[in-house]
């Protein structure tokens, strides 16, 4: 028997070798790397490298832009990943309902799956200019006036939210449609049959028995938009008065424009505490243990 | 009553369906019309807004031609769709080995490995560009094609969905083969791959799509115009002394068209795959 | 690379000393006196410059006659002929950035009265960066680093410098003559000049081709200055330098092309007549002035430019922390047009060059 283990297990290690084997290198080994990196400083002009202990951290503690930009992460997912839910959740609900035309909506709602967020950056950064924009004049229309969007430090992270929310909703949306698959139609007729209100229905019914999949987009959409970055760096590079100016933007910003390699690997280490930390609290709060 | 509230409802769905529709497809729609305009015109109709802004003319392929003809966007659609090509061979093989192994072998050490490869999968890639930055440096592998490929092949995801696929397949199956004198390459190859169509498919979507869109990674790791990566060389239609748009909506579009001209008809697929991981453990 | 990453690539061991390569003497006869200058560092020369750079102020005729804005004495149009004494007497009839305010003020305008502003007065080129924006403090005497190049304190946080950022942040929220998307990617100045997005703009010599061809009625005007102060100008092209990291060989072939591409006759006439910038080569410089050839306009037009790097043009800090400094610099200006307190702005953009040079020293 033991025998036959060890066989299977030098099997099984060939084929696992390379798939498993570049996860490793690639996928793991990096955190060991930003780890042991954010103990050192780099100096700009000589490239040496010298141990500094726990320094570059004790420089973020006092570093007013460094928590801005924690700020700015946190106030960014705690607007965006509830609007993207909710949003993901009217949209699977209306392409589930049985309606003629209900097969060409779904094709309009998959667009964006086809769609980079980069390209996408491009396309609304045209719409939302500031001044004599698309979006000013649909506004004059109705008799809004003109907005600065971008040049706003209090508009500019809301566009971003939008941007990324309409690249995003579609592909969380698939997991909620899916959801909502899962739940028997009788459910449904027996709610016809005792004449229950379709809004009640989906308060008490949908609602309860979609919450594990809805866990998971929370979670998995978190995870995503903690490094949203794509929209930022194009567009506002973190400002107006550094506004939008994510984490992930400051530590690209450090480690790769300023070559401050120490600094940056010390805010990622950050990151993926803050990270972990929420997507724990989240598992907590909602009560469940594994996906 | 009751039909009162259907076409109340009917209402409501149309007018909201129609809403987020139109939000989805005007900014491809009008891309596409514009950059079948001139230069001087691509914003027709933009300020003040009007219906000019939806009429292709005058109508001109220049763009699209000048986009083909540019040096930096073909040669990074070129080394785009080989590096693509190449993750989606490579990773379909590689993660549907493990994904056999994991589903259907007994081994020392199966349960830190999984664990490994989950959490692979839940750690969002950016976050670890700088490091992996760092290791591929040293290695020696700045600005070359396999490292554009290397990091995404080995994909926790793809893993997790062959899992699934192998241990829904009926064990007598195997186990019938190998009273019959099968090595285990032979199950893998005769009976499993052709069961596993959809989920390579599926698994192909996942890998095409991740190099198509890959942004950040190329960013710090390409240099040179032959390891360019397509999001990226969008920015090569905006220069010193000027941003061609025309050039850059064709590109955009370009960008837009590929991918959904793949995944319309195949989304089933996609969608299985992408919800199987998720929904079933 | 762009002049100002010199001493940046020379302290972090990028390029070579050209000088080991191609005699001293050579880049002497050949490249004007400024142009040599900013590609010297530490006394070597290591870069050699293909081209340089010039700013003017293009004025849209129609809309400052529809304004009622009356032209600064000597401008430059298709009839122009220019000569040296027509150079100078055109730099010294430039605006002051007042009567250039004032000017954009008038020309400012709603077209169909649905209070959304559809031709801006004024648009600066390169929105917030430093090459196109060091003259608002420059003119004043305002200095951005020290000469070691290691702190922006004494020189940055000087009066001029927070005037600059006022005065610059004022043309967007004050007067609102200045255009608000021009800090989106691909915002093309040019075009949206030729378009009528704007009435005047204060932009580089590479424009006046593009410009001059278009379908509309435009002047050249000298760049501005403030009234007390003297006019500067942005200067600075794109360099050439040798990788240290290249093998000998290659170097000496590299040395070879270079010397023939920026410094002989033969070369740097072939690459003008292909690019049409702004010459930095003494040869080049004499036959733009001098040679029949380019009398013709649009091409005259550069013996402005000639006027301006003998006369006005001020090169960009040196410093190997010049990325540093042009980021925060780039962010005081920028975030000053988006609304931030002027004062502010420049304040924090001081705080995170001195932070970001400390933690690397």
């Amino acid at each position: 028997m033991n025998n036959r283990l060890k066989r299977d297990s030098l099997k099984a290690y060939m084929f696992l070798f390379p798939a498993v084997g570049l996860i490793l290198l690639f996928k793991i080994y990096p955190i060991i790397i930003v780890f042991g990196e954010s103990f050192y400083k780099v100096s700009y002009l000589s490239g040496s490298k010298v141990f500094v202990g726990i320094n570059n951290y004790l420089d973020l503690f006092f570093d007013r832009s460094f928590w801005n930009s924690v700020w700015v992460t946190t106030k960014l997912n705690l607007l965006i990943n509830p609007i993207q839910v909710v949003i993901a959740v009217v949209m699977a609900l209306l392409i589930n309902m049985e309606f003629r035309g209900r097969l060409f909506y779904r094709l309009l709602f998959f667009i964006p799956l086809g769609v980079s967020l980069a390209v996408t950056t491009i396309y609304w950064s045209i719409f939302f200019r500031p001044g004599n924009g698309v979006m000013n004049y649909i506004l004059n229309s109705v008799g809004i006036p003109r907005q600065p969007f971008f040049n706003s430090p209090s508009q500019a992270l809301w566009i971003i939210i939008g941007i990324a929310s309409w690249k995003g909703c579609s592909f969380w949306m698939i997991f909620i449609l899916a959801g909502l698959k899962n739940i028997p139609r009788e459910i449904y007729e027996a709610c016809d049959v005792e004449g229950i209100e379709p809004i009640a229905s989906f308060f008490y019914i949908t609602l309860p028995l979609l919450a594990k999949t809805i866990l998971f987009v929370f979670v998995t959409d978190t995870a995503a938009n903690f490094m949203l970055f794509i929209p930022i760096f194009m567009i506002t590079k973190g400002g107006p008065d550094s506004s939008t100016n994510v984490l992930m933007h400051e530590a690209y910003r450090t480690a790769m424009l300023q070559g401050d390699m120490g600094h940056g690997m010390a805010m990622i280490v950050f990151l993926m505490l803050m990270l972990m930390t929420v997507v724990a609290i989240q598992f907590k709060v909602t009560g469940e243990r594994e996906i | 009553m009751i039909r009162r509230t259907t076409t109340l409802q009917h209402f409501l769905f149309h007018i909201l369906s129609i809403l987020f529709g139109l939000i989805f497809v005007v900014p491809i729609i009008w891309s596409l019309i514009a950059s079948f305009r001139p230069e001087n015109l691509v914003f027709a109709g933009l300020s003040p807004l009007s219906i000019k802004a939806l009429i292709p003319l005058p109508f001109t392929m220049k763009n699209f031609i000048g986009v083909f003809t540019n040096d930096v966007f073909s040669s990074a659609l070129v080394n785009t769709l080989v590096v693509a090509a190449v993750t989606v061979v490579c990773g379909v093989i590689i993660n549907a080995a493990a994904g056999f192994a994991f589903a259907t072998i007994n081994f020392v050490g199966k349960g830190i490995l999984f664990s490994i490869v989950l959490s692979s999968f839940l750690m969002p890639p950016d976050v670890l560009v700088i490091p992996t930055y760092n290791l591929v440096d040293s290695l020696g592998l700045i600005d070359t094609r396999i490292a554009l490929i290397l990091p995404v092949v080995g994909n926790g995801m793809v893993i997790f969905m062959f899992i699934q696929f192998f241990s829904q397949v009926p064990k007598a199956l195997r186990e019938a083969a190998l009273i019959d004198g099968a090595s285990s390459l032979q199950v893998l190859s005769k009976i499993y791959l052709p069961l596993t169509l959809p989920t390579m498919i599926g698994a192909s979507l996942i890998l095409f799509l991740a190099q198509w869109e890959a942004f950040l990674w190329p960013l710090v790791v390409s240099r040179s115009i032959e390891n360019g990566m397509i999001q990226i060389a969008l920015s090569t239609f905006t220069q010193q002394y000027g941003t061609l748009w025309g050039m850059k909506l064709a590109a955009a579009s370009l960008l837009c068209f590929i991918p959904l001209i793949l995944l319309m008809p195949l989304q089933r697929y996609y969608i299985a795959s992408v919800v199987g991981t998720a929904l079933k453990e | 690379m762009d002049i100002p990453l010199i001493a940046n690539h020379t302290e972090r061991g990028y390029i070579e000393d050209l000088t080991k390569y191609i005699p001293r003497e050579k880049f002497v006869d050949a490249i004007a006196e400024k142009s040599l200058d900013a590609v010297t560092y530490g006394g070597k020369i290591m870069a050699s410059p293909m081209q340089n750079s010039d700013q003017y102020l293009y004025i849209n005729v129609d809309m400052a006659k529809a304004a009622g804005v009356k032209l600064p004495e000597v401008v430059v149009d298709a009839d122009t002929v220019i000569t040296e004494e027509f150079a100078r007497r055109w730099g010294e009839s430039a605006w002051t950035w007042d009567e250039v305010l004032q000017a954009a003020m008038k020309m400012k305008k709603d077209v169909d009265g649905d209070s959304i502003t559809d031709i801006y007065g004024l648009h600066i080129e390169q929105a917030g960066r430093l090459y196109q924006l060091q003259p608002l403090g420059g003119s004043r005497g305002g200095k951005i680093v020290s000469p070691d190049g290691t702190t922006v304190i004494g020189y940055l946080d000087q009066p001029v410098w927070y005037d600059a950022v006022k005065f610059y942040g004022d043309l967007f929220t004050t007067y609102e003559v200045e255009v608000p998307s021009a800090f989106l990617p691909g915002y093309d100045s040019p075009s949206e000049f030729i378009n009528g997005s704007y009435a005047m703009m204060v932009g580089g010599g590479w424009n006046l081709k593009r410009i001059l061809e278009a379908d509309i009625n435009v002047v050249v005007a000298a760049h501005p200055y403030f009234a007390d102060g003297v006019s500067t100008t942005p200067t600075g092209s794109w360099v050439t330098g040798i990788a240290k990291t290249a093998s000998e060989d290659n170097k000496r072939l590299a040395a070879e092309f270079l010397s023939w591409w920026t410094l002989s006759d033969e070369g740097t006439k072939l690459w003008y007549d292909a690019n049409g910038e702004l010459p930095a080569s003494k040869h080049m410089l004499e036959e733009l002035s001098t040679n029949e050839k380019y009398d013709a306009f649009p091409v005259s037009a550069q013996r402005l430019g000639v006027y301006q790097v003998l006369n006005t043009a001020e090169g960009r800090p040196v410093t190997p922390y010049y990325p540093f400094i042009n980021a925060g610099f780039d962010k005081a200006f920028t975030d000053a047009a988006q609304g931030v307190d002027p004062k502010k702005a420049l304040d924090e953009a001081i705080k995170e060059i001195e932070k970001n040079i400390s933690r690397v020293q």
